[in-house]
């Protein structure tokens, strides 16, 4: 226990004083081999290495240029103009065209920086310029962004796959329902705040103004199917999926005129950035994971936390405080990297199913994404928009009343997260 | 060239040319390994399906170039100060404290990265030296280098940042304002 302890300690340590987390979790992964007499140098890099030697992992980067693609091909445009037409009528209309927007781009992206920075670009402008307060319009945007990481394909839903040993496939499916229990309490929430702006509706279209813009935003949303379909199919894995996508998006764009040279050099290049900064961390953790291992760590954070508690609910909730605590401070992927080799094990002692709790350990550390200090979405958002973080800071505060209430939701009734996969027979 | 504030990602790029082409090498290389990543998989699907005659090894290649593109991927991005850090420690007054922690933090990834650096050269020249991936017959050395060539650039880019902390603490402060100035 005091071999974990110090490097748990060191790590968090390192972390507060600003040290990158990619160095901070090899610090104490190195002096742990430095102070084993037995072991060689050569053992950290093996592990190192052999944590990103893996074909599923080939699907991060694989969904992150086909978001990279969907963006620069003005996807998002084609969604807004579409939910536009489809909600226009009603009144507070946009703020439903933002979620319906997000859900849409959701199916082509796997992260909430990717979507609040692809929409907050076309729908903040658009909301206040009908009327709609800047803080409502990056409010609403931000919160519809935590649909993509939940939704298939699922960023974060491919790194815990890989570190829990689930499958990935059947955590795309489990993300299905909760991310329509969560597009249903925002719808909720907009309904409620904008029951009284009879002055937020746009003019009625009909005809040809109406179905051109849903008819055009219908074949980006090829990809998803193909992506979907394909896994849920049994005909790809998801690395071949995410690939499959990439080419059909990538044909698309050339329809669309968008594959110039300037935007695939700005697509490889965002790919390359963003998977770099992924996936050395991913590295780092298998290293970190080895050393936790060895120790025994899992099993004895399970004898531990079971001391004090056998009630899973009571787990539940603790790890949900765990989580909130955690998010606000860490990126989403290195906290899963972190937290899940310690946390998954538990899952069978408190019967839990591995797949829940990958769903509820991903939803709680998204929130995260929206809390200061280090709120990535907030900031994203202020940036694309040139709305300030505090306002956007307090546009998003009404939402988190649907969005905890779906992470209550997702925690304490498992079957939203298993039912899909069990129909299909992934699981659950 | 024209020139941009220290806090800038390209701000050695912009003051050094050797370090320009180091970093834009870098990126070049990381986006070919990206496209042979798609290509792979794209032939894996298309053999499979179309010729109904799957190939054993575009699997495993496509492992050893994922792996050769996550650590020339981790080069650039570190290069240009990109890395995911937590800040909890905001910066305040002159930036000096901030400065200080960075510079710590850029020789901790010089110390950490040298020594894995050294332990990926030791696992390529010990027992994995005779051994080679079973499908392709690519030697696990070329696979163990890509970490050895990753880290020792990592190695030079954590020096180069640590310098950049250390010389120019109002950055801090520089970005402090520029943040509340888009406020």
């Amino acid at each position: 226990m005091w071999t974990l302890t110090w490097m748990i300690g060191l790590l968090l340590i390192l972390l507060a004083i600003r040290v990158p987390v990619v160095v901070a979790l090899f610090v104490p992964s190195l002096l742990y081999i430095a102070l084993d007499p037995g072991a060689k140098w050569g053992v950290a890099a093996q592990q190192t290495i052999s944590g990103v030697d893996s074909f599923p992992l080939l699907a991060v980067p694989m969904f992150i240029l086909l978001g990279n693609i969907a963006n620069v091909s003005g996807v998002s445009d084609k969604l807004f103009d579409a939910a536009t037409a489809l909600f226009g009528r009603v009144r507070g209309s946009l703020g439903y065209v933002s979620i319906a927007s997000s859900f849409g781009f959701s199916w082509m992206s796997g992260a909430a920086i990717s979507d609040a920075a692809a929409l907050g670009r076309v729908q903040v402008p658009a909301m206040t310029k009908r009327g709609y307060s800047s803080s409502f319009a990056t409010g609403i945007t931000a919160s519809a962004s935590l649909i993509a990481p939940i939704l298939p394909p699922s960023l974060p839903a491919i790194i815990y796959g890989v570190v829990g040993g689930v499958s990935v496939g059947a955590l795309f499916v489990a993300g299905i329902v909760p991310a329509l229990v969560l597009v249903t309490l925002l719808t909720v929430t907009v309904w409620w705040m904008m029951r009284k702006r009879d002055d937020l509706r746009l003019e009625p279209v009909h005809g040809s103004e109406r179905w051109i813009p849903v008819l055009k935003a219908l074949p980006p949303m090829g990809a998803a199917v193909i992506v979907l379909g394909g896994i849920l199919g049994g005909a790809f894995t998801p690395t071949e999926a995410a690939g499959i996508g990439v080419a059909y998006m990538l044909v698309l764009s050339a329809f669309y005129r968008a594959l110039t040279w300037k935007n695939i050099k700005t697509m490889l290049r965002s790919t390359a950035e963003t998977s770099g900064v992924v996936m050395l961390i991913v590295a780092a953790s298998a290293l970190f994971g080895w050393v936790l291992t060895r120790e025994r760590a899992p099993q004895l954070v399970a004898e531990a936390m079971l001391s004090i508690t056998t009630n899973p609910v009571v787990f539940l909730l603790l790890l949900n405080i765990l989580l909130l605590i955690v998010g606000a401070f860490m990126d989403v992927t290195p906290a899963i990297l972190i937290l899940v080799p310690l946390i998954a094990p538990m899952a069978g002692d408190y019967g839990l199913s591995p797949i829940h709790l990958g769903i509820v350990i991903i939803f709680n550390l998204l929130i995260g994404l929206l809390t200061p200090p280090v709120g990535l979405v907030l900031f994203v958002l202020s940036s694309v928009t040139g709305v300030s973080v505090q306002q956007v800071t307090k546009g998003v505060l009404p939402f988190f009343i649907p969005l905890l209430g779906a992470l209550v939701l997702i925690t304490y009734f498992p079957f939203l997260a298993t039912w899909l996969p069990g129909l299909l027979g992934m699981g659950g | 060239m024209t020139e941009v504030a220290p806090w800038h990602p390209e701000f050695p790029e912009r003051r050094s040319k050797l370090y320009r082409v180091l970093v834009r090498a870098e990126i070049t290389v990381a986006a070919a390994l990206l496209v042979a990543l798609f290509a792979l998989i794209i032939l894996q699907v298309f053999t499979r399906f179309v010729l109904n005659s799957p190939l054993i090894w575009t699997e495993e290649l496509g492992r050893f170039v994922f792996v050769w593109f996550v650590f020339v991927g981790a080069t650039f991005v570190t290069a240009q100060r990109r890395g995911i850090v937590v800040e909890i420690v905001q910066a305040r007054s002159t930036g000096r404290i901030i400065s200080l922690m960075e510079g710590f933090a850029a020789l901790v990834g010089a110390v950490v990265n040298g020594l894995l650096c050294y332990a990926s050269i030791e696992l390529s020249t010990g027992r994995a030296a005779q051994l080679a991936m079973p499908a392709t017959g690519i030697p696990y050395p070329l696979l163990y280098l890509s970490a050895a060539l990753g880290f020792a650039l990592l190695t030079v880019h954590s020096v180069v940042n640590g310098v950049i902390a250390l010389r120019y603490p109002s950055q801090y402060r520089e970005r402090h304002v520029e943040v509340e100035a888009i406020d």
